[in-house]
């Protein structure tokens, strides 16, 4: 009956030890989970911004081919082509500035919110590293305890 | 509201770019239509006239009056775009 009642409070003793480790090994797996998800969002983000410089020079590109064109009469209707003319050429820069614009704001936009997701994915990982080590420490404080009740439950079973 | 005025953007654009396009044909095969209607769209709705037209709208003005002010600003947000 004794040590019936000893091995009852020693499970419920270490149930508490018992669960640590594995919430350790819980936790390093997020963490390397986080690790993972913070560098596919850095080329995520690489790609992108590379996606709005190849935009950019594909606009200068256009702007330069349609200038080559129009002086070499080869756009508008046969017969009447399109003059180089200042109104041409003004209308041109506009559409030309005003897309390069849109372009740095969806940029601005773009790492804006990627710096976000990188900051809320080093705070998860910040946290995470935070309660490894709570756990890590209440393991070793622990462990001296489980011992001594490994021991005295030993020592009563031997008494039995 | 939001999507009648996008369309009516959309439409105002459409006719524009064509136009422009046959002029600048490069540089319309790069300019995102898309992004060109939400930036006229953005620059109406943001505008004082379009919030007093709305305003007024509200307080019993035809719908055809919010229309016709909404295309005025869209055709002049265009010319500041595309001249």
């Amino acid at each position: 009956m004794r040590s019936a009642l000893c091995s009852l409070l020693l499970a419920a003793a270490l149930a508490g030890c018992s669960a640590s480790p594995a919430a350790v090994d819980l936790i390093a797996a997020a963490r390397a989970g986080l690790a993972q998800a913070r560098r596919a969002e850095a080329q995520r983000q690489a790609l992108e911004a590379r996606g709005l410089e190849a935009q950019a020079a594909a606009l200068d590109a256009a702007f330069d081919a349609d200038v080559r064109a129009v002086a070499a009469g080869q756009v508008g209707p046969a017969g009447d082509p399109t003059a180089l003319s200042p109104e041409w050429v003004i209308s041109a820069r506009r559409a030309y500035a005003t897309t390069l614009r849109a372009l740095a704001q969806q940029q601005l936009r773009d790492q804006a919110a990627g710096a976000e997701r990188l900051d809320n994915l080093a705070a998860a990982d910040e946290a995470l590293e935070m309660a490894g080590d709570l756990l890590v420490r209440q393991l070793q404080l622990a462990e001296p305890v489980r011992r001594r009740l490994m021991d005295i439950h030993g020592r009563w079973i031997d008494g039995d | 509201m939001e999507t009648d005025l996008r369309e009516l953007v959309a439409g105002a654009v459409g006719r524009r770019f064509d136009e422009w396009s046959a002029e600048h044909p490069a540089l319309a095969g790069v300019i995102d239509r898309v992004r060109l209607t939400e930036q006229v769209a953005a620059s109406v709705r943001d505008s004082p006239e379009f919030r007093r037209a709305v305003e007024a709208y509200r307080h019993g003005r035809g719908e055809l009056d919010l229309a016709g002010r909404a295309a005025e600003l869209a055709s002049a947000a265009l010319r500041a775009i595309l001249g």
